[in-house]
């Protein structure tokens, strides 16, 4: 990956990155809104899933403009290298944090992000019903997956993110799997061919 | 040596912002020309010579097409990852607006419109860029650079 | 060998937390589960009672001082009421027999300088766990705790404290 190595994630989160002073406020605004979600729509966890996916997706279109412009980066040549600039330089400079790309398919398709730490779920507890519904239905950092689907929609990659474990569910780690759907081409102006 | 007038082509190939300068008093106008032949036909035409520009070498070496000139004009084009094109038309004695067209995306539009959550970032058919702060502060950078006039 | 009762009660007096346990620091003799309350049967009926009654109390001498530890604030037959008030009006409350009585004539240490500030360590560390908790999104103030997180963690305090 001697292109991703171009952009240090590093370097851009210590000069080139406003921080919020306390990332107290961030995660517990991030609680509110989903709390607030799980009230609105009376704990339909699906429900509040694909509403965090949303807003997620909403964000992830804007993000990609910020972070085109804090890199300069160009577009990816392979999938695989899209993984590497997710992890070391996206997830980096917007979270601090390093999730590994681990996991490929065979056909270099389908990959895992495992996040060792997750800075939305700090002092998150799913509350433990009788029949525990909360912690089979509901993926509490959804929002994630929404970002990075709108992210690459705008930079023409069409695919899906989804959880597959979650250490609130009391699972051993936070994992999200990315499948690359297909390259969209880029639109065409009326009257080309 | 003069700056002419200024595009914003969104990635469904929608011309959403347009200025145009003029060197009177009067400011020139925004947004008046976005459905214009003009800017169409600019349009198609940086389209074309971008796929030919890109046709000629391997497809590693990015060949971007970065400005094209004619008698009295130069075209000067830069295409952001997401399918953003920034236009400039200006005299064609002003050789490189790479890096104003950089400033304009990585500062300008990243901070008044991407980052702006009541701005659309993907344009309506129907929606333009008219988001007052970004044409003033964008006005102000231009005008503030040498080859402005 | 004394036994506690340990209550959290909220800002509408409502009780949030309690937990039973008896001291983990002096010998345990053979037949006793190790921090199993020792409280005769009659006594367990009656504490949530007086740790009840003992708000009045901590009304009136939360005023009285400028620290949030208020010490202790009552006593009932034999038990002690020590009180910690926060910020945000959440009352901790802790009810010990300091004689030992009720236990199996194991070695009673009686109430010394020592106890009064473990207790106040027991009940700042606590109050820590207490914030920690509120600051979980699906927690919100005067719901009952049911984390057996934080329940574990309140054990953990106890046996290091009482």
């Amino acid at each position: 990956m001697s292109k991703t190595t171009r952009y240090s994630g590093d370097e851009m989160w210590k000069n080139n990155v406003e921080k919020i002073q306390n990332s107290e406020l961030f995660t517990l605004t991030y609680g509110s809104v989903v709390s607030q979600l799980c009230r609105d729509f009376n704990n339909n966890y699906q429900e509040v899933n694909q509403q965090l996916d949303r807003m997620g997706y909403n964000i992830g279109m804007r993000l990609i403009e910020e972070f085109l412009a804090k890199t300069g980066a160009q577009r990816c040549q392979t999938f695989k290298e899209t993984a590497e600039m997710i992890s070391k330089v996206g997830f980096k400079i917007f979270l601090n944090i390093q999730p590994t790309v681990t996991n490929w398919t065979q056909d270099g398709k389908t990959f895992s992000l495992v996040l060792n730490e997750n800075p939305l779920a700090d002092f998150v507890e799913l509350p433990m019903g009788p029949d525990n519904r909360i912690c089979r239905d509901l993926w509490y950092s959804q929002v994630l997956c929404g970002v990075l689907r709108g992210a690459l929609q705008m930079v023409q990659l069409d695919v899906d993110v989804w959880f597959v474990k979650d250490v609130l569910r009391g699972d051993d780690q936070t994992e999200l799997r990315l499948r690359l759907n297909k390259f969209l081409k880029d639109e065409v102006p009326a009257g080309e061919d | 040596m003069t700056l002419h007038s200024f595009y914003i082509f969104d990635r469904h190939c929608r011309c959403v912002y347009s200025r145009e300068y003029t060197q009177g008093s009067d400011g020139g106008s925004t947004n008046r020309s976005n459905e214009s032949d003009t800017a169409k036909l600019m349009f198609g035409m940086l389209y074309s010579l971008k796929n030919i520009a890109s046709k000629l070498g391997d497809k590693e070496a990015r060949n971007n097409l970065k400005s094209l000139s004619t008698g009295k004009f130069r075209l000067h084009l830069f295409e952001t990852a997401t399918g953003l094109r920034f236009v400039i038309v200006s005299d064609p004695a002003i050789d490189n607006l790479q890096s104003v067209l950089w400033e304009l995306y990585s500062n300008y539009y990243v901070r008044n419109v991407a980052q702006n959550a009541l701005s659309p970032v993907d344009f309506a058919c129907d929606e333009l860029l008219a988001n007052p702060k970004f044409v003033s502060e964008t006005d102000r950078f231009l005008s503030s650079l040498p080859v402005f006039r | 060998m004394s036994s506690y009762y340990f209550v959290i009660i909220g800002t509408r007096d409502n009780p949030i937390y309690e937990l039973e346990f008896s001291s983990f620091r002096s010998g345990v003799s053979g037949i006793q589960v190790p921090g199993k309350s020792q409280f005769s049967p009659s006594v367990k009926e009656i504490l949530p009672f007086i740790s009840h009654s003992a708000l009045d109390i901590i009304e009136d001498a939360q005023w009285s001082t400028n620290s949030f530890n208020l010490g202790k604030i009552d006593s009932f037959y034999g038990l002690m009421i020590n009180a910690f008030i926060s910020q945000g009006n959440i009352k901790y409350v802790l009810c010990y027999d300091a004689n030992g009585s009720g236990t199996n004539g194991s070695s009673s240490p009686s109430l010394n300088k020592n106890d009064e500030n473990s207790i106040k360590q027991f009940f700042t560390e606590a109050n820590e766990l207490y914030v920690k908790c509120l600051l979980n999104p699906f927690y919100s103030v005067n719901n009952a705790i049911t984390s057996p997180d934080f329940d574990h963690r309140m054990k953990l305090l106890a046996r290091k404290y009482l």
